[in-house]
């Protein structure tokens, strides 16, 4: 789920069109950081809360467990998971997923039958247990609560937290301690890379592979100036230090113009979004993500920077990936219909031009569609100048070889065709598709 | 149902041809003719749905490898004095020759672009042979009297005729899609880039699938030539691609037989709506609409999908 959010925040950024419409639908489901959080999840039941003492806030999580019978001495009678979780901050809305998630599968493995024998398989036939506590997004906060999982609480495994930066101080601990970590979020290239070690589980991929391949969707896009905004941390640094040299090899023509870098915590990003949009980029990647990259979109359309009209936008959208907008709420058979509509009146407007010019009969689209083409292809796909252009020189070629081939002249506006799609099939204006 | 299914496939397909041949008997000389013409626009079919069923290549130049054959045929028999016997087997080996350099460029492009390469290199040959080559092809009035051999000159011996060459490239065809080339095709067709990575020449097994197709385009080409005595530069032009693209549509694109069927019904359609409105047009585009929205899988899917036979392409 919270991959999902992430690639798809990515993808959306980068297409600066999707994302207005996804986290639009988003963005009522922030709420601000609980003051209490029970979860309750058999065999055991775990309170954190959170108090607040004085100024500044300290935060500092109590973790009580039911008690239950004791087991005997030397033997295991169950298996305890730390999950170490980003539970305040801007990781508020993943870590709500992940723990979803993680209920999930232990009600799975942990499911008894009437005579309260496990019938769910549990992990080695053992009861799973878990505890949870909140890192705050903060490595130091991470670290210690680490220790305390591993030394007082004596758990079997560490579930890893959603900051990369946390990740990588949790990972020390567990490398210490000789402690399974596994992570399913945090990423950094440097988790797994330079920093990695036998007591980590890696389940996603990470920054580099992430950032290779938006660069790589992002050069086939058509847009050459790239602005970029990211978090200053770990994720954010590894993510496009992959993006950006992979976005120049795959095209030449490709830079980034301007780098933006809030904190992570950095709610204002209106000073940000105005740097990006003076250096005048014709496309934005992100690497924001949950609360920010909510606050983001907020921030960043009232600045205009979604500015395409509305339908433009969505129809874009719709060619490149019509499940994901039907996803959103976008009827996109009406909108290929809507297109469909226009391109036929355009048609019918050409028709009675001609109209006053040449005899109406029943023929006439016979002939004219393969010229269509022909223009169409020669000024490129998807380019209105292009079939200006291509109209133009279709028009002047066919007049001239008349002229001066009168056997041939027929041939040249398909001859022209057939060359430009061999050797430039996105035509004189167009742009590559990828 | 399963005692019918047990029936091996030749058994089956001798039963057909028995049924085709024995209708030589009964059908009267116009209906010969007409179904001269069906066996003909099936083979067209057929040789397109090898490059748009099996291959999932749509071909908008088709046409001008079913008019090559033609030209081939009606030019050595007409101005070389060619026998027909030599020149019938050159037709699909002319189509072959210039599909292979067609061919070559557009399997070089896909989907869209694939398409309308197709569309501009089908118009190059139509314009060469409409008014670039004139002298040599006869522009727009085309070649006629196309010399006939005596024993195929009665509609009875050259419908006999058509058929006989219809079976055989039905016998090829036939084989060749029991062969691993085609199972290769399909794999290329669902995902060429899978099959790629798994090291499949994805572009050699398109081009080999284009040659084929027009190879026998240029068969179809051929033996109408004969039938009308006369070729012309239409019989290149785009629109008569539509004509086999309609016949696999509506007999069904995954199938050998589907297409053929399609092509027939389509013609013999045409002709019996004809003698009761000039709409014609209006019927085949309402037609179409309704296969393709209620069966997109043809006549053949459809009637499968109601025999319970096993659905041999899909």
């Amino acid at each position: 789920m919270n991959k999902n959010i992430k690639r798809h925040s990515i993808m959306a950024v980068t297409l600066l069109l999707l994302a207005s419409v996804a986290l639009g639908a988003c963005a009522p489901a922030v709420t601000p950081t609980p003051q209490t959080i029970v979860v309750t999840a058999p065999p055991i039941q775990i309170e954190v809360t959170k108090i607040v003492a004085g100024t500044p806030v300290v935060e500092q999580v109590i973790v009580t467990t039911t008690p239950e019978p004791a087991p005997p001495e030397g033997e295991k009678t169950s298996i305890k998971i730390g999950f170490i979780a980003d539970i305040s901050g801007v990781g508020y809305i993943f870590s709500q997923s992940q723990l979803a998630g993680l209920r999930i599968a232990l009600d799975e493995l942990n499911k008894t039958d009437a005579d309260g024998k496990l019938i769910g398989g549990g992990i080695l036939g053992l009861p799973v247990e878990y505890i949870v506590v909140d890192s705050q997004l903060k490595p130091d906060v991470g670290a210690t609560l680490a220790r305390k999982l591993i030394l007082e609480d004596k758990v079997d495994f560490l579930l890893g937290p959603t900051s990369s930066s946390v990740a990588l101080a949790v990972s020390e601990v567990a490398k210490e301690n000789k402690v399974i970590l596994a992570l399913h979020t945090s990423n950094s290239a440097a988790i797994t890379g330079a920093k990695g070690h036998p007591y980590l589980v890696q389940v996603v991929p990470n920054t580099t592979i992430e950032g290779r391949a938006a660069a790589i969707f992002a050069a086939g896009l058509p847009y050459t100036k790239w602005g970029f905004i990211g978090p200053d941390y770990s994720f954010g640094r590894d993510q496009f230090g992959a993006f950006a040299p992979q976005l120049t090899e795959a095209n030449a023509s490709a830079s980034v113009v301007s780098e933006q870098w809030p904190k992570l915590a950095d709610r204002e990003l209106t000073p940000f979004i105005t740097a990006l949009q003076s250096t005048g980029p014709e496309a934005i990647y992100g690497n924001l993500w949950g609360d920010q990259l909510v606050t983001f979109v907020q921030q960043a359309a009232p600045l205009g920077v979604f500015d395409d009209t509305r339908w433009g936008r969505i129809i874009r959208a719709a060619v490149a990936n019509p499940e994901m907008v039907s996803a959103l709420g976008v009827n996109v058979r009406l909108v290929f219909t809507g297109v469909f509509a226009l391109g036929c009146w355009l048609a019918g407007l050409g028709g009675a031009l001609v109209a006053g010019q040449s005899a109406v009969g029943l023929g006439m689209d016979v002939n004219i569609i393969v010229e269509a083409f022909a223009v169409v292809v020669v000024g490129g796909l998807g380019s209105f100048g292009g079939a200006l252009l291509g109209a133009l020189l279709i028009g002047v070629v066919l007049s001239f070889g008349i002229l001066f081939w009168p056997g041939g002249a027929q041939l040249l506006p398909f001859a022209a065709m057939a060359v430009v799609l061999i050797v430039r099939p996105w035509g004189l204006l167009g742009r590559p598709e990828r | 149902m399963q005692k019918l299914r047990s029936i091996p496939t030749w058994v089956w397909g001798l039963m057909v041809a028995v049924v085709l041949a024995g209708l030589s008997v009964v059908l009267s000389e116009f209906q010969l003719v007409l179904a001269s013409q069906m066996l003909i626009a099936a083979l067209f079919a057929m040789s397109l749905n090898i490059i748009l069923g099996f291959g999932g290549m749509v071909h908008f130049g088709h046409a001008a490898f079913y008019g090559l054959g033609a030209y081939t045929v009606a030019i050595l028999t007409k101005n070389y004095n060619v026998p027909l016997w030599v020149a019938l087997p050159l037709a699909p080996v002319v189509s072959a020759l210039v599909g292979a350099v067609v061919g070559w460029f557009c399997v070089r492009r896909v989907r869209l672009y694939f398409s309308i390469l197709t569309l501009a290199f089908g118009q190059i040959l139509y314009v060469i042979v409409l008014s670039t080559a004139a002298d040599f092809t006869g522009g727009d009035n085309g070649i006629h009297g196309i010399p006939v051999p005596e024993i195929i000159v009665s509609a009875q011996n050259y419908y006999l005729f058509t058929l006989l060459v219809f079976a055989l490239c039905y016998v090829v065809l036939y084989i060749l899609t029991k062969a691993p080339f085609i199972l290769t095709l399909r794999a290329i067709r669902e995902n060429a880039e899978r099959a790629q990575f798994i090291g499949l020449d994805v572009r050699r097994h398109q081009l080999a699938t284009f040659i084929i197709g027009s190879a026998f385009a240029g068969i179809a080409g051929g033996l109408m030539a004969i039938l009308n005595r006369f070729v012309g530069p239409d019989m290149l032009f785009w629109t008569t691609s539509s004509e086999p693209l309609l016949g696999s549509l509506m007999g069904g694109m995954f199938s050998l037989a589907g297409p053929a069927v399609g092509a027939a019904l389509l013609l013999g359609l045409h002709l019996f709506i004809s003698q009761y409105t000039e709409f014609w047009p209006t019927v085949l585009g309402i037609l179409t609409i309704i296969v393709v929205l209620v069966a997109p899988s043809g006549l053949v899917g459809l009637s499968n999908r109601y025999l319970g036979v096993a659905r041999a392409e899909e």
